[in-house]
């Protein structure tokens, strides 16, 4: 694991978060280490409590949810303590004494987020919506996140160009098999695909010949798939 | 007649999304030559399912 980004102030908590995901990783922890490099992290997954038995120095603890919510903030806390995490504490990162703050973690508004700098979340930006008293659905449409307004655009944009009775006999087919009915489409257009590649391959050294009948090889189906996206 | 816009809409909303966009991209000859494809695939299934019955039925 890279790094660990606080995705609502766009700032780097820690630069190289090790996981401690086994049973001797998480009993283990920080205990008995000297120090802890700089912008560096210990994410144990899953705990929702802390102790600093052994330790040697002080350090911040984070507790996370599930979904990487910071629910409660220990900072600077020191040698042969003990921290207890409620509200759905589901991991905790370990850091250097005061690099929490440094980085403006805060329990109940910050969201970590691992890996690279990415789009805000959708709860991120919900959040901001209320606190700036503005329409979410701009923020998320400008972050790109579908709407209901866009997904009915999109909609609009289909019903539009599809035939009535298509539609209408399309709607009343369940999911599974609309699902199937497009991936045949979709294999019916790699055959068609196919052949113009190949066609096109053959063509060019000598003039196109089915070699078992000697006639022209799916000239007319290449032809007619043609004109129709023309058409259409 | 406003309305029918809307239920279109409503019949759209029912549809696979990916289904619609590949349907879009073809022309309407296209789109009719899927639909007759659908019922005539639809009618050999009753067909198909109505001779297994019978022969069922007979044994």
């Amino acid at each position: 694991m890279p790094r660990i980004i606080d995705e609502t102030r766009g700032t780097v908590v820690a630069q190289d978060v090790h996981l401690a995901d086994g049973i001797w990783s998480r009993f283990w922890g920080l205990m008995g280490r000297r120090s802890l490099p700089d912008d560096a992290g210990l994410l144990l997954k899953p705990s929702s409590s802390i102790h600093t038995a052994f330790m040697r120095f002080p350090i911040d603890i984070v507790f996370l949810d599930r979904s990487l919510r910071v629910v409660k903030v220990v900072p600077e806390m020191r040698p042969f303590r003990v921290s207890l995490a409620f509200g759905g504490a589901h991991s905790a990162l370990e850091l250097n004494a005061g690099a929490a703050a440094q980085a403006g973690v805060e329990a109940g508004l910050s969201q970590l987020e691992n890996g690279e700098v990415k789009n805000p979340s959708a709860a991120v930006l919900l959040r901001v919506a209320q606190a700036m008293r503005i329409d979410p659905d701009e923020l998320f449409e400008a972050a790109g996140y579908p709407t209901v307004r866009t997904l009915k655009q999109m909609y609009e944009g289909y019903e539009s160009n599809i035939d009535p009775d298509l539609l209408r006999y399309l709607g009343r087919l369940p999911r599974d098999r609309q699902r199937r009915l497009l991936l045949l489409l979709q294999g019916m257009e790699t055959v068609v695909g196919d052949g113009e590649e190949s066609e096109s391959a053959a063509a060019e050294p000598a003039p196109a010949q089915d070699p078992q009948n000697g006639r022209p090889a799916r000239k007319d189906l290449r032809h007619g798939a043609h004109s129709s996206r023309v058409r259409g | 007649m406003a309305e029918f816009p809307e239920d279109r809409l409503a019949l759209a909303e029912k549809v696979d999304p990916d289904l619609l966009h590949m349907l879009a991209r073809m022309s309407r000859r296209q789109q009719r030559q899927v639909l007759l494809l659908l019922m005539v695939v639809e009618n050999l299934l009753y067909e198909m399912q109505r001779e297994k019955r019978m022969r069922e039925d007979l044994e």
